[in-house]
């Protein structure tokens, strides 16, 4: 199979990204919460790459470091949403008609309420914090998920190969684990990988109200937020962290598209 | 007289290959030119480059395309639009799909009258309504307002012709306009497009099916591979077909070929006989497979031993022993014999009267409409019961009743004769593996995940296992497939191997009896005939029983025993399927094989 450049690129991020969630000392070997206020506000120069902040903190890394904290956040984040989306999705699929009534109904109100919205709201009653974020973002957009899954377990359920395995005499649980989720698994692989990159930029947008990460925490979000201040003179601050939040969403859509369509095509 | 339209040396590729070459014909006025070929023959892309609309990445080139003075390929887009609309009319190839959904019949028709005719929005309404009535549509007016998905299949086809001559063209191009309707339906619209043919409209009709073509055309084009490898006079082609494969198809037609014979004839073998005691008006089919002046005594029902007998043509049965009257006991030598589930086959004696199925008044309600009525029928082992009927005769809903995937409101399926629809799903869930059943559109019942080995071995092993071993691979030889089969994906296989492997899924589990619900409707005739004679095959291999659901009477008379013909969730008549088919009690009965197609010798009269 042929790569595009487009998804060549944006393997290339996602493998970067990789390895700074995993070992940041690799890219850069610094602490990243270490403080030199003689060294405060530099310009991006061969010393720093990224330039540093208010404190004199290196940018470029914080940067790398913040990398494990945003990708954490966002991939828990549609863990959590596609976990919640597949039970309902699942319930609504299988069990009996007023069961899915209510399901369908129920994610019906909840699409109602933008997802940042909801997620606002979760915060307000359990306050901030990278874990109340981080549920707050997955619950708002599980509903959007639990409908795509729904559709697709209904889909399945109702196909003729579901029936010859009736036919065959094959048992209901049978018929879940081996046709019907190993048949869903695969539109659920697409919608992490789109929904990865969405969940990033929630979570960052979170930590820049200030309900998510906390400074001095390298998080880009936060990040941003602390770069606010001073963004007519020292453009690096938020500059950098924007750049990683937008790569790294770019990246993981650009792949999950294409998986998609690919997925479409074959 | 000039042609109407002349085509020389027609070739059409896409990309590098070359899917139609070298094909040249005339048509005259008034003439009714048929395409014959399989599926992939390139009967349709010809029709389609003569309209200009083969697609943007073809490269269509010919000597000669010219339609009256114009020549097709060199005019302008703008002129095509003209050609098309006014002067050839063309309907398509699945038109039970043409149709907008979200927009009325009339517009849809008066549509192109507003684009090339006009007409006040007044005279267009007038005219809408005389197309429709000229096409046989019932209350014209009704149905203008209505939109497609309220008109069943053969009306929406008439809505599309009605469309497509809406300008009175010259030439019209009818692309497998029968096919998916049921026969009285087809019968119909056949009679329709005669119609506009003696008024003096051209006609290219394009079909797999001969029979269809032969009631028309005065002229036949068979087309393989893209290429023509016979053309001349029907009756000449049907009569005398010099090129083998024109030979093939025509054996392949299972129509009036009687029960036990094999349809898939050799090439080379002359199929033929002279038809020298039959009339020259309408000679049917039985010219090609001659049945003598008395049918075969018809077999009383219930007599289970005896079979309605090898057919008169023996002639083209491929030296298989003809069927004997007690089933070989062979089925010792059978792959998966022995497999847990499977019950012991029961001795000789025990055999002589096993019904396998029985249904006793059988009803099922849908809202207000009785979809089934009151249905009953005994199913013996060995046998196969056809129960013919048109779309909406129950014929399905019987099915699913006996496969229990749907409950019967009132009556019982017996399976073996212990309860089966009256038993609750767990305690007939050890015993599904009794009843297989066969799909019309075998690839949609296979999970899209799996390979043709994961589902095959999965079905063997009552879903323990979806790693294929060699009990695959026999069953796959079984089903005359190449073991290497084993590794691919259905949806990479042709039609005609994808009901094969949904054939050997069947037989894995052993079963007694399989529900066959119009298992080789959407196959080309010659894989149909190849189908056929598989089932056949693997009924005297393996002692099955066949509940044979199908639209088709040729069909249904090459493989029963026993018929129903059903109607409106009724069973109107019922008996052994040579005295059904020659004697026909009931009038519905008579209807429906007087507009089943046959193949017509005589040219069609102009």
């Amino acid at each position: 199979m042929r790569l595009r450049a487009a998804e060549v690129v944006s393997l290339a991020v996602i493998a970067f990204l990789a390895v700074a969630a995993l070992a940041p000392f690799l890219l850069a070997p610094g602490d990243p919460l270490a403080i030199d206020p003689l060294d405060s506000f530099q310009s991006p120069s061969t010393a720093h790459v990224f330039g540093t902040d208010e404190s004199g903190r290196d940018i470029f890394t914080r940067v790398v470091h913040g990398t494990g904290a945003s990708l954490t956040i966002g991939l828990a984040a549609t863990a959590i949403g596609l976990g919640l989306a597949l039970v309902f999705g699942l319930l609504a699929g299988f069990g009996p008609r007023w069961l899915d009534f209510g399901t369908t109904r129920l994610l019906e109100v909840l699409f109602a309420f933008p997802g940042l919205l909801f997620a606002l709201l979760f915060i307000v009653v359990y306050g901030p914090g990278v874990v109340t974020s981080t549920i707050a973002v997955g619950l708002s957009t599980a509903p959007g998920y639990a409908r795509i899954i729904r559709s697709r377990v209904i889909q399945v359920r109702t196909s003729p190969y579901l029936e010859a395995s009736v036919v065959l005499g094959r048992s209901a649980r049978f018929r879940i684990a081996r046709h019907v989720l190993p048949n869903v698994a695969g539109s659920l692989f697409v919608l992490a990988t789109l929904g990865v990159g969405q969940s990033i930029v929630w979570a960052s947008s979170l930590s820049y109200l200030g309900l998510g990460a906390v400074p001095p925490a390298a998080e880009w979000g936060a990040m941003l937020s602390a770069g606010r201040t001073y963004i007519s003179s020292f453009w690096w601050m938020t500059f950098f962290p924007g750049l990683f939040i937008v790569l790294s969403a770019a990246a993981t859509t650009v792949l999950g598209r294409s998986i998609q369509q690919r997925g479409r095509e074959s | 007289m000039t042609a109407l339209l002349s085509v020389q040396n027609l070739s059409v590729a896409f990309g590098g290959s070359t899917v139609v070459s070298g094909v040249s014909f005339e048509v005259q006025p008034g003439e009714c030119v048929g395409i014959v070929g399989e599926s992939g023959s390139g009967k349709s892309v010809t029709a389609r480059a003569l309209l200009g609309l083969a697609g943007p990445r073809s490269t269509v080139t010919a000597d000669e395309l010219r339609f009256d003075d114009t020549s097709i390929a060199d005019a302008t887009p703008r002129r095509l639009r003209t050609l098309r609309g006014r002067d050839i009319g063309y309907v398509s190839q699945g038109a039970l799909v043409a149709l907008d959904p979200l927009r009325t019949v009339g517009r849809e028709i008066g549509d192109s009258l507003r684009l090339h005719g006009g007409l006040t929005a007044r005279q267009r309404q007038e005219r809408v309504l005389s197309l429709l009535d000229d096409v046989g549509m019932p209350e014209p007016s009704l149905r203008a307002g209505q939109r497609a998905d309220q008109l069943s299949g053969g009306l929406r086809q008439r809505a599309v012709i009605a469309s497509a001559i809406a300008l009175g063209p010259r030439l019209l191009i009818a692309d497998e306009p029968t096919t998916a309707l049921d026969s009285t339906v087809q019968a119909g619209i056949l009679d329709l497009l005669e119609r506009l043919r003696s008024e003096g409209t051209a006609l290219i009709l394009i079909s797999h099916d001969l029979a269809v073509v032969s009631r028309l055309a005065s002229r036949v084009l068979v087309m393989r591979g893209g290429r023509i490898v016979e053309t001349g006079s029907t009756a000449e082609v049907l009569t005398a077909p010099q090129h083998p494969y024109t030979r093939q198809l025509i054996a392949a037609v299972p129509t009036d070929r009687p029960r036990g014979t094999r349809l898939g004839a050799p090439l080379a073998a002359p199929v033929l006989r002279a038809a020298p005691v039959l009339p020259a008006t309408s000679v049917g089919i039985s010219g090609l497979a001659p049945r003598p002046a008395a049918a075969p005594p018809a077999t009383p029902l219930g007599n289970s031993g005896l079979r309605s007998g090898k057919g008169p043509d023996s002639a083209v049965s491929t030296g298989r022993p003809p069927r004997t009257p007690e089933f070989p006991k062979g089925t010792a030598g059978t792959p998966n014999k022995g497999l847990p589930g499977s019950p012991e086959f029961p001795t000789q004696e025990e055999e002589e009267e096993e019904k396998v199925v029985e249904a006793t008044g059988l009803v099922r309600r849908f809202g207000d409409r009785l979809a089934v009525d009151g249905v009953s029928f005994v199913l013996e082992r060995g046998r196969t019961l056809g129960v013919v009927g048109e779309s909406g005769s129950g014929k399905t809903t019987v099915a699913r009743l006996v496969l229990a995937l749907d409950r019967p409101d009132a009556g019982e399926v017996r399976i073996l004769g212990e309860p089966w629809s009256a038993a609750p799903e767990r305690d007939r869930r050890d015993r599904r593996p009794l009843v297989g059943a066969i799909y019309q559109d075998a690839l949609s019942s296979f999970d899209p995940r799996l390979t043709v080995g994961a589902i095959l071995a999965d079905a063997l092993s009552g879903g323990r296992s979806r790693r294929p071993d060699a009990a695959v691979a026999r069953l796959l030889g079984q089903v005359g497939l190449d073991p290497s089969v084993a590794g691919r994906r259905p949806r990479l296989l042709s039609g005609g191997q994808q009901q094969r492997v949904a054939i050997a899924r069947a037989i894995a589990p052993r079963p007694r009896v399989i529900v066959c619900d119009e298992p080789v409707s959407s196959l080309d005739v010659s894989v149909q005939a190849q189908v056929l004679d598989l089932l056949d095959e693997l009924q005297r291999e393996l002692g099955l029983s066949y509940l044979f659901i199908t639209h088709d009477l040729g069909v249904v008379r090459h493989v029963s025993d026993e018929v129903l013909v059903m109607r409106e969730g009724r069973v109107v008549e019922r008996g052994a399927t040579e005295a059904v088919f020659t004697a026909p009690q009931h009038d519905y009965t008579r209807r429906l094989l007087a507009s089943a197609p046959r193949i017509a010798a005589a040219p069609p009269r102009a």
